[in-house]
């Protein structure tokens, strides 16, 4: 049976690693452009104002997955968070089962 | 070899058709699995023979010159959107009625939904192929489907993305990241579809229209293919390993830094265009962005194959995840260098570019869904295994090879046309200099498609299930079920 050990500590020091030294430094330099067009947006520079349309299709799309950020931080999706894959793991088991198929677990 | 490599799940006696949910309609439906693969590899082989075609008017051998219906610039459409909504898009339709009922554990919403998206695919498919050939093809890359089929594949889409998101909205507490993956891609597609094929046709034109096509090329791949593509291997990888995914936290950071940085990617496909600097350089920033979310998903997907390396011998499916996997990054890392300008200004334009789109298109979502077919397929046909393990050995490795093959060529092609280019060479000269690489383009891309054949046959002596010499040969004599397929348990694995 699939079990929902804890995570272990490479794996929490390896995320928290990517999230400050990957995912941080790429956010600033992208919040900088995102800056810039608002610049451009507010008519401080008449540079490209033609080229708001393009952009908007982003914002839209940014914005609908900032929403959908929200709603899963406020609705727990993220408390346990590894527990999914051990949940789907443990679906997969019994529907194989139930399928007659043998199932060998590997390493875990 | 054959007795040590596992290509199906051993399935004795029992379909998957047997699980049904609620006791009344089948959780899969297995028919519609089965036919989408079918078509998916149909098409492949015709957008392949298509692009075959294209390659021949490079060296000069085309066979049909003249002819306005045979116009080479029409079979190049032909290749291209035969692929990406031929090929891919069937097999992506087939791969979420296997996925995504078994992980939320309720059917598709609709059984009639899911036959008529099938019947109405097919049917976008084939007129999109009359439309092309007829020479109405829209003037947008990857956007060529006439402008009367475009509102029609819309509300495809749309019916898609509400048969499949329907179970998923039903599921409650933690998502798994597949059905994050999946929800995203069904969202995006549309707007996607939507943003590209209706914005530059009707509301606007320019330089602003140029940059709508750039992010829609782009967004086709980063937003439709992608995370389906991620989103299948979270799925598959774990169950074929029977292992769980090293890190699911960091399964969510890269689809979270996909969400919000690959939208404005695009726009690196114009570089050095009138759209403004600061668009551009927004543009290139975003890629680099990217690239450092795909690392995360690398990493978190051989972290989850440390302990089980033999399985990139033993399973074919995990062979061709992880070659794929690993052209993803080079990929991603060319991707990262060719749009920063100081490379712009040799390789733009050039072979280059077309090396680099044939091996993210085939070399890697095209080898995942070939995995996911081979995992797949015995079980949706009702087989314990299939014809030949062999005829998988040389399907991947003549596809394998041949796929570097036309990468390298093609990657060195473009460095030899952008320099000449940048020297001012003559025209005529850089042409002579690029044939060689366009010969051996031609070559490889044969036995690519040779390869396809290969395994178009192998599906088709499974499905007949006429036994092979091979597997007469494997035969267990105490077993219904061949010995290199029933002594070895599930995926191959060795019994514990």
């Amino acid at each position: 049976m699939v079990t929902n050990p804890k995570a272990t500590k490479a794996q929490r020091i390896t995320l928290i690693a990517f999230l400050v030294v990957f995912l941080l430094p790429a956010g600033v330099g992208f919040a900088i452009k995102l800056y810039e067009f608002m610049t451009v947006a507010n008519g401080a520079t008449s540079e490209g104002t033609f080229m708001l349309v393009p952009v908007l299709n982003y914002f839209i799309v940014f914005m609908g997955m900032l929403c959908m950020l929200a709603w899963a931080t406020t609705n727990g999706m993220f408390r346990d968070i590894e527990k999914p894959k051990f949940d789907m793991l443990r679906r997969e088991q019994k529907l194989d089962e139930l399928d007659g198929r043998p199932w060998i677990e590997q390493v875990r | 070899m054959a007795d040590t490599v596992m290509t199906d799940a051993t399935a004795p006696n029992i379909s998957d058709s047997n699980l049904t949910a609620n006791g009344d309609r089948p959780l899969i439906e297995i028919w519609l699995v089965k036919w989408h693969f079918v078509m998916g590899i149909i098409f492949l082989l015709v957008a392949m023979l298509a692009g075959f075609l294209f390659s021949l008017q490079f060296i000069q051998k085309y066979p049909f010159s003249g002819i306005e219906f045979f116009s080479p610039g029409r079979w190049r459409f032909i290749h291209t959107n035969g692929v990406a909504y031929g090929f891919i898009a069937n097999v992506f339709l087939g791969m979420l009625h296997w996925v995504v009922p078994r992980l939320t554990g309720k059917p598709a919403a609709s059984r009639a939904l899911g036959y008529f998206i099938f019947y109405a695919w097919q049917g976008i498919l084939v007129a999109t192929v009359i439309g092309l050939l007829m020479g109405q093809a829209q003037a947008l890359e990857w956007g060529e489907t006439p402008v009367w089929i475009d509102p029609v594949a819309l509300l495809g889409l749309i019916l898609v993305a509400i048969n499949f998101m329907t179970p998923i909205m039903k599921v409650s507490g933690p998502l798994y990241v597949t059905m994050w993956y999946f929800m995203a891609a069904f969202v995006w597609t549309v707007l996607v579809y939507a943003m590209g094929n209706f914005l530059p046709e009707y509301h606007m034109n320019g330089v602003a229209a140029g940059a709508i096509g750039g992010l829609f090329i782009h967004d086709l791949v980063g937003l439709f293919v992608t995370p389906l593509g991620w989103g299948m291997m979270y799925y598959f990888v774990p169950i074929i390993l029977k292992k769980p995914i090293w890190s699911h936290g960091l399964s969510l950071v890269g689809f979270w830094g996909l969400a919000f940085f690959y939208p404005l990617n695009g726009i690196h496909h114009f570089l050095y265009t009138p759209i403004p600097m600061f668009l551009q350089y927004g543009a290139v920033i975003s890629t680099i962005a990217v690239e450092l979310v795909v690392t995360t998903v690398i990493v978190n997907f051989f972290m989850t194959l440390r302990g089980s390396g033999d399985m990139l011998r033993r399973s074919i499916p995990v062979r061709w995840f992880y070659t794929g996997m690993i052209f993803y990054f080079t990929t991603c890392f060319q991707c990262a260098f060719q749009t920063t300008l100081t490379f712009q200004q040799i390789i733009h334009f050039t072979d280059w570019v077309v090396g680099h789109a044939h091996l993210v298109m085939f070399g890697v979502f095209g080898f995942w869904l070939l995995g996911t077919m081979v995992y797949l397929l015995p079980r949706v046909m009702g087989r314990t295994r299939w014809y030949s393990e062999s005829l998988h050995e040389w399907h991947f490795w003549i596809t394998a090879i041949s796929m570097l093959v036309m990468f390298f060529d093609l990657t060195i092609a473009g460095l030899v046309q952008g320099y000449m280019w940048k020297e001012l060479a003559s025209w005529e000269s850089t042409l002579r200099a690029s044939t060689p690489f366009w010969w051996v383009r031609t070559i490889s891309g044969t036995a690519m498609i040779f390869a396809q054949f290969i395994f178009a046959y192998n599906v088709v002596m499974t499905w007949i299930g006429k036994p092979s010499k091979e597997w007469a040969k494997n035969r267990n004599p105490e077993s219904a079920v061949p010995a290199s397929v029933g002594d070895t348990g599930s995926e191959g694995l060795s019994p514990a």
